[in-house]
């Protein structure tokens, strides 16, 4: 029952993200290179919520990694 | 002073989590520092912490990026020991009295190299406070494909930690941790993208809190919390970013995550904030949380000889429960052409409130359990 | 799971690969293009340089390497344009707002054209922000750079003084 719920989501997480995918030029990322595009732009602050919570509350995990922006160099 | 409440602060390997600027690889090269302090206090006296943080990333020749972090937290304040039960059959939460300061130090150094496709990073850390140490040591690479439309992200780390408590001289106990992240970074068009990351986290060794007990009813005693020797955590985020240029270049942010371990416990976090810019280089963001998590298989409010077991606990962090946030954060940024590049101020207020009653499928038994909390932060970072 | 995964990164793999039709190589003739400079109402073209050697630079407000290459550019430009040597500098910002908050922290005082819907970075098959090639005095290729570091300077500065000596 909750193998088929997670499929599901999957499902609908890739169906909305694929059907949006579009190839992006190199010199078309200014907005993908805005500071309120980043997915952590404030590392410190990142660090301390994800204490707190982690302290509060059995859940961990998951953040992490790099991506988007102006993809320069 | 709950154990658990100091592991929350205690050596997370967070493999990847720096001052990080809005762009994949090393493409900056300018050195950076960042402060930050915060505060962190609960309702009902409960525990209060105060947080410095201080972060330098310099860049070492034309690959190589260095990075130190330290951090000093001050605790301070009671928190709840066990449950027991009144006379009309109530569960009553029992706290510690508040106590003296608590200090913890904590130091993380990590370096990357940048190829022209490739990142590699390695770093380790160290985090010491009276009655518990741990170390960790982590390593990441990040590769960027299809035009760096797309970027591969898998990391490790492995945590030492020895665990001793204050009263109790026959806790001298170890734990180690692995943990591993593979995910993916993907740009969807000129104005969304979509992270998604799969974490793997395997315990071994002493889980327990030495100073949390349970309470048996029928023979009105107490034994020590008891956990089991292991423990796997499974974490699936999935987070999208999506530009509104009509609505002044805003950008929202939301975040789910599935969780999963094998003590039982199942939740989902969800997460919104709108970044929004006003005027010139301020940014005000608003942000929502929402969280839910099942009890974990060995947990009860107060056990009877008969249901105690060998595996037995009381925390509240391992209860039903949901927890409802809200926020807003205030940024303002100075760009500059001199030797400061960039200054940014940015201040945030937090508040959550954890019940029982918000959790998704729970029975709502947790009542005594129920607090709130707010976060302030205040920080400073400068780019040269 | 995995599989609806990996169908998901195959997908947006194939819908992102893009294929260059214009084979820029070095020692190709530099396309000849025409776009409006921001000093003047007049276009720029790349005839109007031919004779002198050419950094032809894109870039863009939002790409922090271009912040490091624009004082270092000014000072090469301000050092060897006598001898013939001249700094192209293509803006593909998309709004001119962008362009010209960074001109203002980092003045510039060569040639700054305008590309804001990228036609011209397509043809030269711009790869990553910023590149820039180094043209010779008959317009040939002669170098082409991707991304940049401030050490990059030293090896442009070389190749510059190099094509200075070359008769047309």
């Amino acid at each position: 029952m909750k193998k088929n719920k997670i499929k599901i989501i999957s499902l609908v997480l890739i169906l909305a993200a694929v059907s949006a995918c579009t190839p992006v030029k190199p010199w078309e990322r200014g907005n993908l290179a805005l500071s309120q595009m980043a997915l952590d732009a404030d590392g410190q602050e990142a660090a301390f919520r994800q204490h707190t919570f982690y302290s509060k509350e059995s859940a961990s995990g998951g953040y992490g990694g790099h991506g988007g922006g102006c993809g320069c160099n | 002073m709950s154990l658990i409440n100091r592991l929350s602060l205690a050596a997370l390997a967070l493999p990847g989590i720096v001052a990080e600027d809005a762009y994949a690889g090393r493409v900056d090269e300018t050195f950076s520092t960042d402060f930050q302090y915060a505060h962190y206090e609960e309702s009902n006296d409960r525990m209060e912490v105060d947080v410095f943080n201080l972060t330098a990333v310099a860049p070492i020749g034309k690959n190589f990026t260095a990075s130190l972090d330290l951090v000093r937290d001050t605790m301070s304040g009671a928190s709840p020991v066990l449950n027991v039960k009144d006379g009309q059959g109530n569960v009553q939460q029992f706290l510690s009295s508040a106590s003296i300061t608590d200090e913890r130090d904590a130091l993380n150094a990590s370096l990357s190299y940048a190829f022209d496709d490739v990142d590699l990073s390695i770093g380790g850390g160290v985090s010491d406070e009276n009655d518990y140490f741990s170390g960790h040591v982590n390593a990441g690479v990040s590769w960027a494909l299809n035009k760096k439309l797309t970027t591969l992200n898998l990391t490790g780390s492995v945590a030492f930690d020895e665990i001793t408590a204050t009263g109790r001289p026959e806790i001298n106990e170890t734990k180690t941790s692995q943990k591993y992240l593979l995910g993916v970074t993907q740009i969807l068009n000129k104005d969304s993208l979509i992270q998604s990351n799969m974490t793997f986290a395997y315990h071994n060794g002493y889980l327990s809190d030495p100073y949390k007990r349970v309470y048996i009813e029928d023979t009105a005693t107490q034994v020590n919390d008891a956990r089991p020797g292991n423990k796997f955590q499974w974490a699936w985020l999935t987070r999208y970013v999506h530009h509104f240029k009509a609505a002044n270049k805003a950008a929202l942010h939301a975040d789910y995550r599935l969780y999963i371990d094998d003590w039982g416990v199942d939740a989902h976090t969800v997460e919104l904030s709108w970044f929004q810019p006003i005027a010139d280089g301020w940014q005000i963001v608003p942000r929502f949380r929402y969280y839910t998590q099942d009890k974990a298989d060995f947990y009860q409010a107060t056990f009877t000889s008969s249901n105690l077991g060998a595996i037995h606990s009381s925390d509240y962090r391992l209860a039903g429960f949901g927890s409802i946030g809200a926020g807003i954060k205030l940024t303002k940024s100075f760009l500059m052409s001199g030797f400061v590049k960039e200054v940014k101020l940015q201040t945030a207020f937090d508040y959550n409130d954890r019940k029982a009653s918000y959790q998704i499928g729970g029975d709502n038994s947790g009542s005594f359990d129920d607090y709130s909390f707010y976060m302030v932060t205040a920080s400073i970072n400068a780019r040269f | 799971m995995n599989q609806f995964y990996k169908k998901l990164a195959t997908a947006c793999l194939l819908l992102s690969m893009s294929f260059s039709i214009l084979a820029l190589e070095i020692g190709k003739p530099a396309p000849e293009f025409s776009l409006p400079n921001i000093a003047s109402t007049t276009l720029s073209s790349l005839s109007d340089y031919r004779g002198q050697v050419i950094y032809l630079d894109f870039w863009a407000s939002w790409c922090p390497p271009c912040r490091t290459s624009f004082p270092l550019l000014e000072a090469l430009y301000k050092k060897h344009n006598k001898a013939g040597f001249v700094v192209v500098a293509i803006n593909i910002d998309e709004e001119i707002e962008g362009m010209e908050r960074f001109l203002k922290l980092y003045p510039a005082s060569f040639d700054i054209l305008r590309d804001p819907e990228g036609e011209w970075a397509d043809t030269y098959a711009i790869e990553a922000m910023p590149t820039s090639f180094i043209i010779d005095k008959a317009g040939v290729i002669r170098h082409i750079h991707s991304g940049f570091a401030k050490s990059d300077i030293v090896e442009i500065e070389t190749k510059i003084t190099e094509l200075l000596a070359e008769g047309l």
